[in-house]
């Protein structure tokens, strides 16, 4: 438990996916997933961005999906541009950034994970 | 008729817009540039894609010769304020003949020059005959085996052209249909790695795969069979090929096409000179006839038709009309050529009377039988006689 936060954690199949999914909404983490490929210049460019903003907040779940890998995932979330950055908050989708756009991203981070870590804390 | 011409192609153009975007598809104005093998710039922006698909299509080509500026193309010949008075055309492909046929209709003086012997190349060589007679008896002078070395612009405004074989003046425009190249120029391909080959034409495969792995082409500027329906039935092929998991090769066998030329052509499947190349042993139907239409009238009309067989098969390998409405036969022909239907299949369909097109299921007796075995013994007895 303790070596998966603040890490971005790839996820190779669905098993792997749906098992994080749970866990995070087990145990109440908004979950932030970087829908992702091979081929996507942007994407490569902002990863490493969104690896050190999952050290920045350990309290919610990082994950990253490879669109051509993990195809059931991406059609169930209607992803279709890369790269997208999809918020889920008890199982539901509840925000998402299109594009390789920083601000945007770390903005909605704060807004979806600041507010939980403030729900923690009260 | 300007306006509506222009009306028309507006309507094309919002028919096609609407058809993408109710597709779903995501239209982006601009002009482009392929950055790398996943990146497109547009304007200065960037996006990404798994694939990338070239389809640009040509650009009318022109050589570069003294008062080139003086000419007009194929675009412009189609925006002209008013009615030539005496025209040149250079260039013996369908668009000179086309064009040729316009103005001739329109009582232009035409004058059609042509670097080579006969125009069309690569059509079925009596068709290409039929065809220049057809027209010169219309009126259109031909000047065959003359290359265009100059124009020049007079005081009174006309121009004359001047060709290896001499100069001809007096004439109120000059147009150029000289084909048509690839459209590749500034797209950033060869930075990428796409191969062209020297005419600037996309190299691909089979599958219409650049040398690039994520970049394919389809259509003219892969100079393969440059027609609007093929650059469909390539785009079909492709779209299975990447997202119906399904690799799709584009199906060239009896591709019909047509000339719009006074009078037009219509033709599908391999000419004489490619059949016999192919299967050897042909059989040739041809007719060369006045259809009622003008015997009636007394026009002096007259249609051309041919009908190559397999001999050995008795499969229809093509079949070549020049004469009015042959661009309309020949799309129901098609169907027959496709279907890989034989010669007796044809023989036994019964003719629709009073047509022209009825003649193409009453040619009984071949007029010539081409024998590849013929050639091979016609050699052997060469040979005999020169060991003797």
């Amino acid at each position: 438990m303790a070596a998966e936060e603040g890490v971005v954690i790839a996820c190779h199949n669905k098993d792997e996916f749906d098992a994080q999914m749970t866990k995070a909404k087990e145990a109440g983490k908004v979950v932030i997933i970087d829908f992702t490929a091979s081929w996507c210049g942007p994407c490569r460019f902002i990863a490493p961005v969104f690896a050190e903003y999952a050290k920045k907040f350990p309290g919610a779940v990082f994950l990253k999906v490879d669109v051509d890998e993990l195809k059931e995932v991406a059609e169930k979330y209607n992803v279709e541009a890369m790269p997208t950055f999809l918020f889920i908050k008890d199982g539901a989708e509840a925000d998402k950034v299109v594009g390789a756009r920083k601000d945007d991203l770390q903005n909605t981070i704060v807004k979806h994970v600041g507010a939980t870590a403030a729900s923690a804390s009260a | 008729l300007m306006t509506n011409k222009n009306l028309e192609l507006q309507r094309l153009v919002g028919v096609q817009t609407n058809m993408l975007k109710n597709s779903g598809v995501t239209i982006i104005e601009g002009r482009g540039k392929v950055v790398d093998p996943h990146t497109v710039s547009v304007d200065g922006k960037l996006y990404t894609a798994k694939n990338i698909l070239i389809a640009v299509g040509g650009r009318p080509s022109m050589p570069d010769i003294p008062g080139i500026e003086h000419v007009i193309d194929s675009d412009a010949a189609l925006d002209l304020p008013s009615r030539p008075e005496k025209i040149a055309i250079v260039g013996g492909g369908y668009i000179a003949l086309e064009f040729a046929g316009i103005f001739n209709g329109l009582k232009s003086g035409v004058h059609v020059f042509i670097r080579q012997k006969k125009v069309l190349r690569g059509f079925d060589e009596e068709v290409r005959d039929f065809v220049a007679d057809q027209m010169s008896l219309r009126g259109i002078t031909f000047h065959t085996e003359e290359t265009p070395q100059a124009v020049m612009k007079s005081d009174d405004g006309l121009l004359t052209l001047t060709t290896n074989k001499g100069s001809i003046n007096g004439f109120s425009h000059v147009m150029f249909a000289t084909g048509r190249k690839p459209n590749t120029k500034n797209l950033g391909l060869e930075e990428v790695g796409v191969k062209m080959d020297k005419h600037g034409a996309i190299v691909v495969d089979e599958f219409s795969r650049t040398s690039v792995d994520s970049i394919w082409a389809v259509g003219d500027v892969t100079n393969r069979v440059n027609l609007t329906p093929v650059a469909l039935m390539e785009g079909g092929a492709l779209a299975r090929t990447i997202f119906g998991n399904e690799p799709t090769k584009p199906d060239y066998s009896a591709v019909p096409s047509a000339v719009f030329s006074q009078p037009p052509i219509g033709q599908v499947g391999l000419t004489e000179e490619k059949a016999i190349e192919k299967y050897g042993d042909v059989d040739v139907y041809t007719s060369n006839f006045r259809p009622l239409r003008a015997t009636l009238s007394g026009l002096p009309d007259r249609v051309y038709m041919k009908v190559i067989v397999c001999a050995n098969t008795n499969k229809v390998l093509g079949v070549h009309v020049c004469g009015e409405d042959a661009p309309e036969i020949i799309q129901g022909i098609a169907i027959a050529v496709k279907a890989g239907l034989m010669k007796q299949n044809f023989d036994a369909t019964i003719g629709v009377h009073p047509t022209t097109a009825e003649e193409l299921v009453t040619m009984r007796s071949p007029t010539r039988k081409v024998r590849r075995d013929a050639v091979d013994e016609a050699k052997m007895k060469d040979e005999a006689t020169s060991q003797k």
